[in-house]
């Protein structure tokens, strides 16, 4: 490994007791379990703390690990702020927010309402026979391998094809998207990820174009042709809804469908049940979603505040682990114990206005493959002697090798 | 208090008192009426508090802002509103809404 993290010093208003370490490192990958080891022990400590390296590029932030803190400061636009959290568009020296997600009032109210109807529970219910035919696709090519890859043989591309027929891209240019994506997403190098935030950018920008002259039934005409506060959308916000959308819903599914079915590799008696009643798989990925979350996002505090008894300062960094609540005691009894009929209340799509928008979408694609892969594919476990690994940033299984009698 | 009528898809029919000023979702989970799930909290982000407005009563509520009506889907059919957008008047005493089989 060999690199040092930098030492930053604790700014007045911090208390020295509340400086803290915390397990989960951006860029890192652990063989620890992420949840019932990492997770699991951050619950023992204080409710709110300070660590100095959660956030990318190793800067301090405060970690909130109460569900019930988390939905409070989720709320609280008056206080937080959502304004670029993400580094893709410094990095290609543009200035332009991921939008909806990192815009605060009173613009976001205007943005989110023109992404909202694109993205209702009966807009995606129209998906259902397209989404159910990639997903058989795929599981048609390794069901009778028996062994697979998960993430590379299916949960990576499945979810890119839907995107792909919503943005009205090319499927025959699938494999180089991948290449984006992973240079976004799974990048520890700056310039590597400077370089594929340019490749995405200049194709939108072409397919922004386009649309202009050839309009189509897509995203991104509908973004071209849309008025927002009784205007159209300036190339900036056109970059910034369609760059949202590539980053929002392609690894954000593929990562938790990996770890919905490293659970059922290692739990047979929970993967037999939803065998035996398919019926219970909705109410599984709920659960799942409850005990397996992999997202963290961040929050700016922009006006000082006091949370849970700790003063928040303006420039102050808030990681929002939902990692973390969906297993805090004091919200779920047991949260080791994946029950199925527990139906829980997540906050593993967020909270208040910036509520994943594609979340009815993802509970779709994931409900999907879990349907079509447990009919096709007997009881599957994990290849023996396979030690799984986890990134840390988003929990994502780094490979997820099954193997069945096929 | 105003009254607000609840009722379910199986027939089930409760009649509660709810503060004015409240969204009648905050009021129905405040009851633990049953199919109102929230999972925003009451943002106008998730469509998951909606409720069916009996038709006597649709004219006499405010119109959805921007934010509720871009939650609402015109394939749903009329009535339909946001639990979380429809705030407890004492004009609205004696409401009637029905929860929806399902909010997915």
């Amino acid at each position: 490994m060999g690199f040092e993290l930098p030492k930053i010093p604790t700014p007045p208003h911090v208390p020295e007791d509340l400086v803290r370490p915390f397990p989960f490192i951006f860029g890192m990958a652990t063989e620890q379990n992420p949840f019932t080891e990492l997770a699991d022990s951050v619950h023992r400590g204080p409710a709110i703390f300070y660590t100095p390296h959660a956030y990318p590029g190793g800067t301090p932030a405060w970690i909130v690990r109460r569900a019930e803190d988390l939905r409070a400061i989720y709320f609280d636009t008056e206080h937080f702020s959502s304004k670029d959290f993400s580094p893709f568009p410094k990095l290609i020296g543009e200035n332009w927010s991921s939008l909806p997600a990192e815009t605060d009032p009173p613009m976001h109210r205007l943005y989110r309402a023109f992404v909202n109807p694109l993205f209702t529970p009966k807009a995606m219910a129209k998906l259902e026979d397209q989404i159910r035919t990639y997903a058989r696709g795929y599981i048609d090519d390794i069901k009778t391998r028996g062994e697979c890859e998960f993430m590379k043989d299916f949960a990576f591309e499945f979810p890119i094809r839907v995107f792909m027929d919503l943005m009205g891209l090319p499927h025959d240019r699938m494999a180089e998207f991948l290449e984006w994506e992973m240079g976004l997403l799974h990048n520890h190098d700056l310039a590597g990820i400077a370089a594929a935030t340019r490749k995405v950018v200049d194709y939108l920008d072409a397919e922004i174009e386009d649309r202009r002259a050839n309009p189509r039934d897509d995203l991104i005409t509908y973004g071209v042709e849309a008025e927002v506060d009784g205007r159209k959308l300036t190339r900036d916000e056109l970059i910034g809804f369609t760059f949202n959308l590539f980053i929002g819903g392609l690894d954000t599914v593929s990562t938790h469908m990996g770890l919905h079915f490293w659970h059922l590799a290692t739990h047979p008696e929970d993967q037999a049940r939803l065998r035996a009643d398919p019926a219970l798989i909705s109410d599984a990925i709920e659960e799942l979603m409850r005990a397996y979350p992999a997202v963290t996002t961040f929050r700016t505090c922009v006006k000082q505040v006091e949370v849970g008894g700790v003063t928040m300062m303006p420039g102050d960094k808030i990681a929002m682990c939902t990692t973390l609540a969906g297993r805090d005691p004091e919200e779920y009894g047991d949260p080791a114990v994946v029950r199925f009929d527990r139906k829980p209340r997540t906050i593993s799509f967020g909270y208040g206005p910036h509520l994943c928008v594609g979340m009815h979408l993802a509970r779709r694609e994931m409900r999907i493959a879990m349907e079509e892969f447990l009919a096709a594919v007997p009881s599957f476990r994990i290849k023996d002697g396979a030690a799984i690994q986890f990134h840390l940033g988003m929990i994502q299984p780094v490979e997820l090798p099954l193997v069945w009698q096929a | 208090m105003p009254k607000i009528v609840f009722l379910q898809p199986d027939g089930d029919r409760r009649e509660l008192d709810l503060q004015s000023g409240d969204s009648l979702m905050r009021g129905a989970l405040e009851h633990d009426v049953i199919g109102i799930l929230a999972e925003c909290g009451g943002a106008a982000a998730c469509a998951t508090c909606q409720v069916i407005v009996a038709e006597e009563w649709r004219d006499r509520l405010p119109e959805p802002d921007i934010s509720e009506a871009s939650m609402l889907d015109e394939d749903d059919g009329p009535g339909r509103r946001l639990s979380c957008q429809v705030i407890v008047t004492d004009e609205l005493d004696g409401l009637t809404v029905e929860v929806p089989l399902s909010q997915h």
